[in-house]
């Protein structure tokens, strides 16, 4: 038969577990079977429209866009017929999550009633059954079908013809639209482990949502009509497909907002900016301004640029700190605009990186804002611009080896203990099929064959949808009202996201502005207000000159810890090895120490070539230029497109295809398609094939995520700051540090590093503490503040209650425990928790003799009369106890104090090495400052580990970080802590292996050869030693007369 | 009714039984009342069936072809 046939109820895996196929696997499959059409009805939402219209493009198809939703408790199939009726469905999908989310995201989203139907402009409602069709059709409901089905289940003919009789009974037509969950027969038994996920069932447990057979793919034609005999149907299909016209690809880019003339208002604005200008790059910078503008007006842009502009404007306006960052840094516009703070002319950043006229979609221009007032911003946003024209971007989590291993294994019958332990044999990251990991899987499970079926059944889940999460910033701007585009539904939080990602939204022609939070920017913000109320310093950052020596002395002694970006042990490492000097510098620190470089191994090469201790050379002349400044290695991305745009002569746009390939390598087609055109490119560019080949292979090891220059310069910016305010202003700066808490150090570390920097910190105190983290005089004699800690920094004390302490101290002090217990109501664990963190020191000096009066305190409602010391006319209370009747008590001892330390503040007023340190002295443990004072002998250029001093050192420590990135291929780093300082351990794969067991503990004494890059220093691992294990025969109170008895496998401490 | 489960002998037309043996009697299908089929056990030995419910010369019964081949499940007496 030759009409527009299409199946017009056919769920994708963007039913999230209830379909099995992609719209473009849909979509193949549809023309395979011969159809003209395909219509998409997924489950309360439309969240594969755009693929489905791009899938349809492509294989010649019509697209119908629909949805599944329940009304009276049956499913219903609603059809835009056109962009109007499209949006009636967002409004009416956007209503029933609303409620869902009102409703507590109970159950199933909730049924829409008959009235939502009638009311529905511009849309088909197919129906399954005879029952709804009466209720539809008996109240009003224009545009209903009845929904021809079989799905060889017993039963199915009977109800076909059902369906024929009521659809003459009513008059109303009937289509042949059998429900479609995947697209060929073979993948029935993913969908139907998809369902046994979806239900937390087992392939063994019957369950009645379960699919009986491999029905529900798509079918031809005459497949469809052999087992439903009805043309007249086929007839009414092809009618109503017909009738709809829906399209969300328009072709061009929809500004969220309209300025009239917008190329002409951002011209005078940068132009404004220009002219203000007095730096010695003029010239280029009127060259790169017109490139850009003729570029951004090309595109249609102005109005973007000028909304992004007004946002960072408001930003500025209400001193909210932001900085933009990503490709965006790339452009002088942006630059000129106040949108971004590198300016890009000075830094050689490529603007075609971040936008150039071939470019497929839009550009993303990402701003961070202080974390703590970003949802300022967004609120400000949603009122600027209209709650109904701004939501956030959906992010679709897919399923990735570890989820769909353990999904699977679940499914499979698996403990989940068992099925967990199976996700976690496969790296996290990685790119290869999962049957790649079967020796491991087979340590798990034995090789049974069910394993084969784990392997087959993951591998069939990967990539695909499991459920819909919310884009870390990504807003949603639109000039029109979002359901033109899409329903809203809401988080879990209350957050409203579209039911699109930031890839379909591009492809909408829409903007997605990302508005992230980053920590370290609210902690500048704080810090500086500090320095303003404790210094009377108002610094502009703006100002500063990014050149100070003593800050990057700072960073070249390795003494980063709480500076943004270069904290980490890895990265301290490859400051001491680097030392940079400048800017530029530090623009390559903050990207070298990245997956790209690293899995790469460029980064030795780099440091190696940059100490002088291998030459600097190029594959070929034509790199120099691109890779100079790098010394002849890759780490930007900007440098794989130059080197595909200049090498290979690719145009701009095929350029940052191969850049986005290289950088991702998960298309390993696509990979291999482009190392083809690459080479090609190169060699009819004069360039031998092997040279081409070595070339291609460099770039190609830049995998993982590199970051661009221009991103690295923006965050370099940050790193300069905070390193400056750390330099100059310690005491300001850490207690905005501990505040936002930005890095991935503990509390206990933090403080460390504040009197490592010479600054006090004081414990929380009701007296003193404030809210907040906060600069005190009371204690210093000089210039420099000590840290007060705030009461919300022990355990318990809500941020509320704090407050309410504060103000009501401001009042009138607080006169006893008991006063302020009852003034403020404070409950039993409030009052433990202040008691035993010592808060109440300057009330109660003795904290076991505080502990005991607020743990025996008990309250008496004012209204109540003055309870009876007498218990026996009320013995289920005991009686009241007066302050004279407080026993005698013992003060606290050093090691109880740092129990109630660590357990209420988290970190103790000293560090707990130092109880410890006459003992371990004894049997010969140093410290770890001890290792600073061995530098080596002449570095070896072959180790890049840095000089091998030829001592080995026995220290001990806490330990405050344990990482073993997939980078560092099995490679264990534990950073261990004592009183002095602290040292990166190295522990090779073979003794992490033999060790395994002591270094999950908290603390530990380790041995080994102690290696040296500047103020760096490492510990390569040979023996450790549980910290508890070698004084566990020593009581705290003891420590004085030490006492040791010491076994180990192999070795003893002291041998 | 009586469900069977019994290996039997089907002659087919266009793949569509027109007669059925069964413990040496005949059965001529007159109507083929309804399909249906069924699929289990995907992970394992799989269970592929194709039911057919039939108004024969004796009766109303019911077969279905599958992995073990034509197999009589029930049969209304």
């Amino acid at each position: 038969m030759n009409v527009m046939f299409g199946s017009l109820r056919t769920r994708s895996h963007y039913s999230f577990l209830q379909g099995a196929s992609s719209p473009w696997e849909l979509a193949a499959r549809a023309r395979d079977c011969g159809h003209q059409a395909l219509g998409l009805c997924d489950r309360y939402g439309v969240y594969g429209a755009v693929q489905l219209q791009r899938a349809c493009h492509h294989y010649h198809l019509r697209s119908v866009i629909g949805a599944q939703i329940l009304v009276c408790h049956q499913w219903v199939n609603i059809v835009a017929r056109t962009n109007a009726g499209y949006a009636a469905l967002n409004r009416l999908l956007t209503r029933l999550h609303q409620q869902h989310y009102l409703d507590g995201r109970q159950g199933e989203l909730p049924s829409a009633d008959i009235e939502d139907i009638r009311s529905i402009e511009e849309c088909t409602v197919i129906v399954p059954g005879p029952d709804i069709a009466r209720q539809l059709h008996h109240n009003g409901c224009r545009d209903v079908y009845l929904a021809l089905d079989h799905q060889q289940r017993p039963g199915d003919h009977r109800r076909a013809h059902r369906i024929i009789e009521a659809g003459r009974e009513l008059n109303i037509p009937v289509v042949l639209a059998p429900e479609v969950c995947y697209a060929t027969a073979n993948d029935y038994a993913t969908y139907d482990l998809m369902t046994c996920v979806r239900l937390g069932t087992t392939i063994f447990d019957p369950h009645p949502e379960r699919p009986v057979n491999d029905a529900q793919h798509l079918r031809s034609i005459d497949d469809w009509l052999a087992l439903l005999p009805f043309p007249d149907a086929v007839q009414s299909t092809e009618e109503l497909i017909g009738r709809t016209s829906v399209d969300l690809l328009p072709g061009y880019v929809s500004a969220p907002s309209s300025v009239s003339d917008a190329d002409h208002h951002l011209r005078a604005l940068c132009m404004e900016a220009y002219s203000a200008y007095v730096g010695p790059y003029r010239e280029q910078y009127h060259q790169q301004l017109y490139h850009e503008l003729r570029i951004i007006q090309d595109l249609g842009l102005s109005d973007f640029f000028l909304t992004v502009k007004e946002i960072v404007d408001e930003a500025q306006r209400r001193r909210i700190r932001y900085s933009g960052r990503g490709s965006a840094a790339n452009s002088l516009v942006a630059y000129l605009l106040g949108i971004t703070h590198v300016c890009p002319i000075e830094h050689h950043l490529l603007f075609e990186r971040f936008l150039h006229r071939g470019r497929k979609g839009m550009p993303d221009i990402d701003v961070d804002f202080d974390a703590e007032r970003r949802q300022e911003m967004i609120e400000w946003m949603e009122a600027r611009y209209g709650r109904d024209h701004t939501s956030m971007t959906a992010t679709l989590i897919t399923y990735r080896h570890r989820m769909a291993v353990q999904d699977c294994a679940k499914a499979l019958g698996w403990p989940v203990a068992i099925a967990h332990q199976l996700s976690k044999v496969i790296p996290g990251y990685t790119n290869r099929p999962i049957a790649h990991y079967r020796s491991a899987l087979t340590a798990v499970t034995g090789n049974i064959p069910l394993l084969d079926v784990l392997i087959r059944s993951a591998q069939e889940l990967m990539d695909r949808p499991r459920h819909l999460g919310l884009h870390s910033g990504g807003m949603l701007l639109t000039a029109r009202s979002l359901d033109h585009y899409t329903p809203v539904q809401y988080s879990a939080n209350g957050v409203s996201v579209v039911q699109f990602n930031k890839d379909d939204i591009e492809a909408m022609g829409l903007i997605k502005f990302d508005v992230l939070g980053l920590r370290m920017l609210a902690c500048i913000s704080e810090a500086l207000e500090h320095i303003e109320r404790h210094h009377g310093m108002q610094i502009n950052t703006e100002t500063l000159t990014l050149d100070d020596p003593a800050v990057y002395d700072l960073m070249c002694s390795s003494r980063t810890i709480g500076v943004f970006q270069v904290e980490s042990q890895g990265q301290m490492h490859v400051l001491a090895q680097h030392q940079p000097t400048c800017f530029r510098d530090l623009v390559i620190e903050v990207a070298i120490f990245r997956p790209g470089p690293l899995q790469s191994g460029m980064v030795h090469p780099y440091i190696r070539r940059r100490k002088g201790l291998e030459p600097v050379t190029y594959l070929h002349p034509d790199l120099r230029p691109i890779l100079e400044d790098t010394l002849g290695i890759v780490l930007f991305q900007e440098q794989v497109l130059e080197i595909a745009h200049h090498v290979a002569g690719m145009p701009l746009e095929e350029a940052d295809d191969f850049r986005d390939v290289i950088s991702k390598q998960r298309n390993l087609q696509a990979l291999e398609d482009m190392h083809h055109r690459f080479v090609q490119g190169a060699q009819r560019r004069g360039i031998a094939e092997d040279t081409a080949e070595a070339i291609f292979e460099m770039v190609a090891h830049f995998v993982g995520y590199g970051f661009c220059k221009s991103h690295a310069a923006a965050f370099a910016r940050t790193v300069y700051l905070s390193a400056w305010l750390k330099h100059y202003y310690p005491a300001a700066y850490m207690a905005a540090f501990m505040q936002h808490r930005p890095g991935m150090y503990n509390l206990l570390t933090l403080e460390q590093e504040a009197r490592r920097c010479g600054v006090e910190v004081l414990p929380p105190c009701v007296v003193n503490s404030g809210v907040r983290y906060e600069l005190t005089h009371d204690r210093t004699h000089d210039h420099t503040p000590a840290i007060r800690k705030p009461l919300t920094s022990i355990r318990g004390i809500t941020e509320a209650r704090a407050a309410e302490i504060v103000l009501e101290r401001s009042r009138m002090p607080f006169a006893s425990i008991e006063d302020l217990v009852q003034r403020i109501g404070l409950r039993q664990p409030e009052r433990d928790a202040l008691a035993m963190s010592g808060a109440l020191h300057l009330i109660e000096d003795n904290r076991r003799t505080a502990m005991w009066r607020a743990g025996s305190y008990q309250r008496r409602p004012p209204e109540q009369p003055q309870l009876d010391l007498d218990t026996t006319s009320r013995p289920h209370l005991l009686p009241h106890l007066l302050p004279h009747s407080l026993p005698e008590l013992p003060v606290v001892t050093a090691s109880e104090q740092l129990a109630y330390d660590y357990r209420m503040q988290g970190a103790p007023g000293y560090h707990p090495m130092a109880l410890y340190r006459r003992h371990l002295q004894s049997i010969e443990v140093r410290t770890i400052h001890t290792a600073s004072a061995f530098t080596g002998a002449q570095h070896h250029p072959s180790d890049i580990r840095g000089n091998d001093t030829g001592v080995d050192l026995t220290v001990a420590g806490v330990v405050i970080l344990r990482q073993s990135p997939p980078t560092a291929h099995g490679v264990l780093f534990v950073t261990l802590e004592d009183e002095t300082g602290y040292i990166q351990c190295v522990v090779q794969p073979q003794e992490r292996q033999y060790f395994l067991q002591q270094l999950r503990q908290p603390a530990l004494i380790v041995r080994g050869r102690v290696y040296a890059s500047a103020s760096w220093r490492g510990l390569v691992v040979r023996d450790v030693w549980i910290l508890h294990h070698v004084l566990r025969t020593v009581k705290i109170s003891d420590l004085m007369v030490p006492t040791l008895s010491l076994h180990h496998a192999s070795t003893s401490l002291t041998g | 009714m009586h469900l069977y489960l019994e290996p039997i002998d089907v002659h087919t037309q266009q793949e569509l039984p027109i007669t059925v043996c069964w413990r040496g009697r005949l059965f001529d299908v007159e109507r083929i009342l309804e399909t249906w089929s069924s699929r289990h056990a995907w992970w394992g030995r799989e269970d592929i069936r194709t039911y057919y419910l039939m108004m024969t010369s004796r009766g109303v019964i019911e077969i279905y072809s599958g992995t073990d081949g034509w197999m009589l499940s029930r049969v209304w007496d």
